[in-house]
């Protein structure tokens, strides 16, 4: 029988000897990790432990005796905490819904059209984002008085669309950059005028930035403190609002259960609106 | 070069006299264009030329700074890009990403309020034009770009346009699809019998593609006409240069006639001038071919090994091949149009199907010439620094005096 001649396989050293540097860079990434885990156990420590004690039977804070909803039964029936929650509410949606219709409009105009005055236009439009709330509250404050508008639900609505616009505007304008131009000049080769072209190609496009940026704003609107603080008048206490004065006579575990609900709600508000940005 | 086109029935597009300005910089410039019914036709130049800017007026997406558009007789100043009887495929294909397959084929249908029984029809007879019909439902992200680059197409095509404009649809296509894609559009168009105005900065798709090619560079038209007439028949240097490979040799005119001799120095070739008006002593350029020019063996060699096709030794020698060595320069100046010069071999370079060789002339001057690799015996290989005699027939190397 005739033999099938192949080379033995040479004895190759396959696995290379680690460099010794290797060790060094090992413990330095034990380092970074140990230095995140810390970081993260600062920042979130409080907050987890303000959920924990939201759910404390002992009404002093700092001391445990067992677990109770009752915190939140509390929060229910407490009547101003309910009319803050109906104003927070309030002003967060109208808010949304018109700094969401002006920012888009705004996006549209600043990435598509050309116009005198458009670059100071662009230039202010982001400075809500920039400015101090402190300043954006005091100036906002100095408007209403200037102009004589009793403080009220209103001037909060007022100050909150100011500051939203601009958070809309910068979501929709990177998605509208983004966008292919030539997909508008194929809707109107196609015959699509002006409106047509806008409605059915740009719009669908920008939905998900449309709807992300409205979560944001609705968000931002539920949680701002500064700005409403100082625009609020009389009987238009909104939630934040309502958790400070509450503080002032000491932290209640009821105050706990109430910033335990913000949170979940924002949280899930700020998730939805990055996956939405995320899939588009 | 701004000549007013001459005006008659059958033209689809009329472009005249038309400029276009952005701020101080002049894209078009004063361009005049006749493009016929049923034709295809290419605008080919290198970017920033102003072929997109002109596909791009006619779509009504810009407006001419001056001049006037006609679409079959009608100006369109005016009428903007959604109430125009053309359509355009894109360079980037420009589906729409949030609908599917058919119902970006049935955009242009619905924008017409065409009934729902007909979009139905039409767009699965435009998808089975294009050989897609499977892939309706599916969305655009879920295509390849050839794909893409089909239902581009359908969705144009579907509208039944007086023209289709199509700017660079190929561009991002790789090359073996790009050919046959090339192939494929040439096909449908003859199919459908819609002009067809085609922008592309690639020479040898307009070649292969077009029934006339307008060559435009700086925003002017260098030359129009059908492809052999651009590339034999180059009416200036651009045109020569842009289109495949040519050989420039300038010198000054010494002798007209039905060939123009021109002076290159030590040497004296001829060529021919297209019924140009020249003056004697003026100086001109002679492009010529690489693929036009033959190389032989100097002296007296065997006939066999001088590498003339055996038809034409058999048809010089009536049908007998001699046996007795010829020399190649006096065999050849038998017939006046040819020119032979004296030329020496400074590189051979072999690829595949032609050897390239640079050659030196007399006069310090050096051409390229692509000798064919046909793979029979009569194939000639010449080393590097061998002499060699230089050959081309005078009507193939035309005079340009720009």
């Amino acid at each position: 029988m005739s033999t099938i001649t192949t080379s033995p396989p040479k004895p190759t050293n396959l696995v290379k000897p680690r460099p010794k540097r290797q060790r060094g860079t090992a413990v330095r990434r034990h380092l970074l990790t140990w230095f995140a885990y810390g970081i993260f156990f600062f920042l979130y420590l409080p907050i987890l432990v303000l959920i924990i004690y939201s759910f404390n039977a002992n009404k002093v804070v700092g001391v445990w005796t067992g677990f109770t909803t009752e915190w939140y039964r509390v929060l229910f029936n407490n009547r101003a905490m309910i009319d803050a929650f109906k104003v927070s509410m309030w002003v967060a949606t109208w808010s949304t819904l018109i700094s969401t219709i002006l920012g888009t409009l705004a996006a549209i105009s600043l990435e598509r059209y050309r116009y005198r005055g458009k670059l100071p236009f662009d230039a202010v439009m982001y400075l809500p984002i920039i400015i101090p709330d402190i300043v954006m509250a005091l100036s906002a404050l100095l408007f209403f008085v200037i102009v004589a508008i009793p403080l009220s639900r209103y001037t909060i609505l007022i100050a909150h669309v100011a500051f939203n616009i601009a958070f809309v505007a910068v979501i929709v304008r990177s998605r509208l950059a983004d966008m292919d131009r030539n997909l508008e000049e194929a809707a109107a080769d196609l015959g699509a005028n002006e409106w047509t072209a806008f409605r059915r190609v740009t719009l669908p496009l920008l939905m998900p930035a449309i709807v992300s940026g409205a979560l944001l704003a609705f968000t931002l609107s539920l949680d701002d403190f500064v700005i409403t603080f100082f625009v609020s008048g009389p009987g238009s206490t909104t939630l934040p609002v309502r958790v400070y004065s509450m503080i002032k006579f000491g932290v209640t575990p009821e105050v706990n259960a109430i910033s335990t609900l913000m949170l979940v709600g924002s949280t899930f508000l700020v998730v939805l609106s990055l996956v939405l940005q995320r899939r588009s | 070069m701004g000549k007013t086109p001459e005006h008659h029935g059958s033209v689809a597009v009329g472009v005249v006299d038309v400029t276009k300005r952005f701020g101080e910089f002049t894209a078009v410039d004063n361009i005049s264009l006749d493009i016929h019914d049923g034709e295809f036709f290419s605008m080919l130049g290198p970017s920033g030329c102003g072929k997109t800017t002109t596909l791009r007026m006619i779509a009504g997406f810009e407006q001419p700074s001056l001049g006037e558009i006609f679409i079959h007789g009608q100006p369109v100043a005016g009428i903007p890009a959604y109430k125009r009887p053309v359509n355009t495929v894109f360079q980037n294909y420009a589906l729409f990403p949030h609908m599917t397959v058919a119902q970006n084929v049935a955009f242009g249908l619905e924008m017409k309020k065409t009934p729902k029984a007909e979009i139905e029809r039409r767009v699965g007879d435009v998808l089975e034009l294009v050989r897609l019909p499977h892939l309706r439902d599916r969305r655009p992200k879920q295509l390849s770009g050839g794909q893409q680059q089909r239902i581009a197409l359908a969705r144009a095509l579907v509208n039944k346009p007086e023209v289709l404009l199509l700017d660079e649809p190929l561009g991002a296509l790789d090359l073996k699809l790009r050919k046959a894609m090339q192939l494929e559009l040439k096909q449908i168009q003859a199919e459908v019998g819609i002009t067809f105005i085609y922008v592309t900065h690639d020479q040898e798709e307009a070649l292969t593609m077009s029934d006339r090619i307008a060559v435009m560079d700086a925003g002017i038209v260098q030359q129009v006409g059908e492809p052999r007439e651009i590339y034999e028949h180059p009416q200036n240097r651009f045109v020569a240069d842009f289109i495949g490979e040519t050989n420039f040799v300038t010198g000054k005119v010494r002798e007209l006639g039905h060939f123009t001799a021109i002076d290159l120095g030590e040497l004296v070739v001829l060529g021919t001038a297209d019924g140009r008006d020249l003056a004697l002593g003026e100086e001109i350029t002679l492009a010529i071919r690489p693929e036009k020019i033959n190389l032989y063996p100097t002296g007296e060699v065997d006939v066999m090994k001088a590498g003339v096709d055996v038809d034409e030794i058999e048809q010089l020698f009536g049908g007998q091949i001699p046996d007795k060595k010829i020399d190649m320069r006096e065999w050849l100046a038998t017939e006046k149009n040819n020119v032979v010069v004296d030329g020496r071999v400074q590189e051979a370079i072999y690829i595949g199907t032609d050897t390239r060789y640079r050659v030196a002339l007399a006069n310090d001057a050096s051409i390229f010439v692509r000798v064919q690799n046909f793979g029979s015996r009569y194939d000639q290989v010449f080393d590097t620094g061998s002499t060699v005699y230089v050959h081309w027939a005078a009507e193939n190397a035309q005079v340009l005096t720009e």
